[in-house]
């Protein structure tokens, strides 16, 4: 028995919502593909839960319009929307039983009652809760009660499935173990999700797609990995990763950063001021003086290596007293002079080099 | 259809949904405000367009020309004075009883472990469960010549003749206080309840004693819950009528009688209207001044639970 | 208490000292109580004969028991007009962003701090034009707005986050406000709107000062009657009829805990 057929897109124009002086929102569009995963991920403040409260009609903006397939809805009161919210504490009803509360959407729209213990039945088995339809709501883990207040967002086929951050109360252990699961449960279902989050390895992991927000703008839309290999300016560079900017100036050919000559690069646009995007994965600590093609070279002086298990963290001191990282895989050795407060190089792969410019503010 | 097009389109009815939007807005806001209506009807017709009329009132003399000899003539008679002073003096005493009797009930209530407080504390407010009347009458009985009280004491031979416990001044002050108690330990109570002990273990391990922990840094935490019971009672006081004109016995004239027999005895619509107003504006000054002491007692601490 | 916050000596003498306290406020509360079983006219505590007469005397006498039954009435009806109109007056206030919030909050709250005397007085003749002076309903809605700050500050304090978080999941799960609210948030305040009614039901039955004004001649109610009768003689009858009521609040009470304590019993089953 399937819950979802095709699930439709979600068209977001111009939405903007003020409190105040504070711009919550501030001219946001966005074109969400039907079926897609997308995550909303940014910092507080960045308008996220805004928007994901507006998709749901819980707050009404000042402008805009939402067209989920091909009707506009930004004018629809929450309840005649059709759509699945999972909030960020469960939000399960305590005077019913697990049954009751999964029963009640579809109770609500007249379902006989054969249908509703059917389809009940079914939601359970597909979050892994067989079983549990007598259990009264206090008797359920924090994992497990998120896992019923999924089973009744989608239980009455909603059109599309609204997240707020539905994993941070739990604890980390746990928190994984869901991501996969609901990771999983999109693939069978292909419901069209938004996702809530500030977590940004939760959207690494689980989106298709991700929309980075700060300040209610929008500042990227892309997949996992292009917003990792190509973020669209600093703030994105800084949210995502482990990130060390590095300001450049632009001279001849290239550019000059911690006091060496990079040739051959040029930005975009030449009028911001731009970065350099240096992250620990990408940057390796290598002796002094070594030279090859195809890479760059910092020198600068090591710091006590750190180790974390399976990698070992360098900090580098480089010109002007910045501290740039590197992490390498513990088996791999370090050059010598890393123990002991020496020179070394750090290299980067020419293909490696990222330069982004700033935010605007 | 071309791009420009499209845009222009698509701002027209964006421009036509923030309309609909504004209006919804409107809408939800008016049925919420709507909800509350009744309640504040309720309020309005039934105190505040009273009470009004009352202050409306005070304002003519017997003629019904507007004029201020009501108020005039009550801060000027005797009588009226007098049930100022009394109304004055027997809110303070009862005040300063329910302090001295209630701050060191609530303090160890606040030490105890929460049942054994809770339970407790059912028994402060059981009086408060039970009828103003039910309770001053059952003071009558305790402390009238030949009350309980009087006859227990003669048997006991602590004294020879019957005390004057009842219709007089000190009846009434016994049973407004044990009226007040409750009214006066729940908030401080719940106050207590709220300084973190830490302080205390913080000061004892600086070398203080536990007396003088308890008087440097325990009180003065407690003072602004100490002062919102002592205002609140005494406010309560102020106003009070049933426990006054029962066990007071006549001697015992407080603002609320004086209304009361202005317009039942005298039918001095005038004095009764003035009183009424001199006692509401009497009962938002002291309200006033706690507020105002609250605020500059309030200072920022940190450890609720 | 683990910590010597306290001195020993010292401790000795606050457990004491709260001991006389509580003694001085349980023991009036509930001394009439035996006392009103005694046979002679003058009540004395050990009843010296015990007898039923003075609870004969108030059942058997017409004025008291048409009394009671208008007591009793007025109670009802006051619940019935203070519960619903605080309830949603209280939701109202929770869900709203007006900027009116506060002043309208300050208005249902306002008639804990308006002496009764002055509210009694003005309500004696301001209910002339309104026709309803001396009526069951007058009065009724007047104890309603007594109490409507306490079911309003109750109600409120009630309506925590988790519950109005909870209705957005209903809402969003296809349930209108009105359907969300009478389906999900009031059950899960049921406790608190209980309460609320028996502190609007006791309170009413216990008011004496506007029944003095308002309710005359043949409406008079329970409070009045036994007020009058104080102030001419001391009827003994007053004793029974104390020992009621103070049986009654505290029997109420006592219901409601074993009520709440059931219900969180039979949550953890």
């Amino acid at each position: 028995m399937q819950i979802v057929n095709t699930s439709p897109g979600i068209r977001i124009e111009g939405l903007g919502k003020r409190y105040g002086a504070v711009a919550a929102l501030d001219d946001v569009s966005l074109n969400i593909a039907g079926g897609e995963f997308m995550t909303l991920l940014g910092p507080s403040g960045s308008g996220k839960s805004t928007l994901l409260m507006v998709l749901a009609g819980f707050v009404r903006p000042d402008c805009g319009e939402i067209i989920i397939g091909d009707t506009p809805i930004v004018t629809t009161p929450p309840h005649r929307r059709n759509i699945g919210m999972v909030f960020q504490r469960h939000a399960l009803f305590p005077h019913m039983s697990v049954f009751d509360n999964i029963a009640y959407p579809l109770r609500l729209r007249g379902v006989g009652k054969a249908e509703i213990a059917e389809k009940v039945e079914h939601v359970l088995a597909l979050v892994r809760l067989e079983g549990y339809q007598r259990r009264r709501v206090d008797q359920l883990s924090g994992g497990q009660s998120q896992r019923v207040a999924v089973a009744r967002a989608i239980v009455f086929s909603p059109q599309i499935l609204l997240m707020d951050e539905p994993l941070s109360a739990l604890d980390k252990n746990l928190r994984e173990q869901l991501q996969t699961e609901l990771r999983a449960l999109h693939d069978e279902l292909h419901l069209t999700t938004v996702y809530v989050t500030h977590d940004q390895r939760e959207a690494l992991t689980m989106s298709d797609r991700i929309t980075v927000m700060a300040k209610g703008r929008v500042a990227q839309v892309d997949t996992a990995k292009g917003i990792f290999e190509k973020p669209a300016n600093s703030f994105v560079a800084q949210f995502i990763g482990e990130t060390t900017l590095i300001p450049v100036s632009f001279s001849g050919d290239g550019f000059d950063v911690l006091g060496t000559h990079v040739a051959g690069v040029r930005p975009s646009e030449a009028a911001r001021r731009h970065f350099l995007v240096l992250r620990p994965g990408a940057v390796e600590v290598c002796a002094a003086g070594e030279t090859a093609p195809d890479f760059i070279y910092f020198s600068g002086t090591a710091t006590r290596p750190i180790f974390e298990g399976e990698s070992v963290l360098h900090q580098v001191v480089c010109e002007g007293g910045v501290t740039v990282q590197s992490r390498g895989l513990a088996r791999m050795p370090a050059p010598p002079s890393c123990a002991g407060n020496g020179a070394v190089s750090l290299r980067l792969h020419r293909s490696n080099i990222l330069l982004v410019p700033e935010a605007a503010a | 259809m071309s791009a420009s097009a499209d845009a222009a389109v698509a701002l027209g009815s964006r421009a036509s949904t923030a309309g609909a939007l504004r209006r919804d807005a409107r809408r939800e806001r008016r049925v919420l405000i709507g909800l509350s209506m009744p309640a504040v009807a309720l309020v309005l017709v039934f105190m505040v367009l009273p009470v009004g009329w009352l202050f409306w009132l005070s304002l003519f003399d017997d003629s019904g020309a507007v004029s201020l000899v009501n108020y005039v003539r009550i801060f000027t008679k005797q009588t009226y004075l007098n049930s100022f002073s009394v109304t004055f003096t027997v809110s303070l005493t009862v005040t300063l009883l329910c302090i001295g009797l209630g701050y060191p009930v609530a303090y160890l209530l606040s030490e105890l472990p929460r049942r054994v407080a809770g339970l407790l504390m059912a028994a402060v407010m059981l009086p408060y469960w039970t009828s103003v009347l039910v309770r001053t009458y059952a003071w009558l009985i305790l402390l009238q010549r030949s009350g309980l009280i009087n006859e227990w004491a003669q048997h006991l031979g602590l004294i020879s003749e019957p005390l004057p416990l009842a219709n007089n001044l000190t009846g009434t002050v016994i049973g407004m206080t044990h009226i007040m108690l409750p009214f006066f330990i729940l908030p401080l109570y719940a106050a207590m309840r709220s300084i973190d002990r830490i302080y205390m273990t913080a000061a004892a391990s600086l070398g203080a004693s536990p007396t003088r922990a308890f008087w440097t840094i325990f009180v003065p935490l407690s003072v602004q819950g100490l002062a919102a019971g002592s205002f609140l009672v005494f406010v309560l006081c102020m106003g009070f009528y049933v426990t006054p004109a029962v066990l007071g016995g006549g001697r015992v004239i407080m603002m609320a009688q004086q209304i009361e027999r202005s317009i039942t005895l005298y039918s001095n619509w005038g004095a009764a209207s003035a009183l009424g107003v001199a006692l509401l504006a009497m009962t938002v000054l002291v309200l006033a001044i706690g507020a105002l002491i609250g605020k500059l007692l309030f200072r920022p601490r940190g450890g609720d639970r | 208490m683990s910590e010597a916050r306290v001195g020993r000596g010292q401790r000795w003498w606050l457990v004491i000292y709260t001991g006389i306290v509580l003694f001085f406020l349980v023991v009036p509360s509930i001394i009439v109580v035996p006392m009103s079983f005694s046979g002679s006219t003058f009540l004395e505590f050990p009843p010296r004969t015990w007898s039923l007469r003075w609870y004969e005397t108030y059942v058997g006498t017409a004025e008291w028991r048409a009394a009671t039954l208008v007591s009793l009435e007025i109670a009802c009806l006051a619940v019935l007009i203070a519960v619903p109109t605080g309830t949603a007056a209280a939701y109202a206030l929770r869900a709203s962003n007006s900027a009116f919030k506060g002043l309208l909050a300050g208005i249902l709250v306002s008639p804990t701090l308006v002496p009764h005397i002055l509210i009694a007085v003005g309500l004696f003749f301001a209910l002339g034009p309104l026709r309803l002076s001396n009526t069951l309903i007058g009065l009724a809605l007047a104890h309603g707005m007594l109490t409507l700050p306490f079911v309003f500050i109750l109600v409120s304090a009630g309506l925590s986050n988790h519950d109005m978080i909870t209705e957005l999941a209903a809402r969003s799960l296809g349930a209108s406000r009105l359907r969300a609210f009478f389906t999900i948030t009031l059950p899960q305040i049921k406790n608190f709107v209980g309460f609320a009614a028996v502190i609007v039901f006791i309170t009413s039955l216990d008011e004496v000062i506007l029944s003095l004004f308002l309710a005359t001649g043949t409406l008079s109610t329970l409070t009045r009657r036994m007020f009058l009768s104080l102030r001419d003689e001391i009827d003994p009858t007053i004793a029974a009829i104390s020992s009621i009521l103070i049986i009654l609040s505290i029997a109420v009470v006592c219901l409601f805990q074993f009520w709440e304590q059931g219900r969180v019993a039979e949550k953890h089953e």
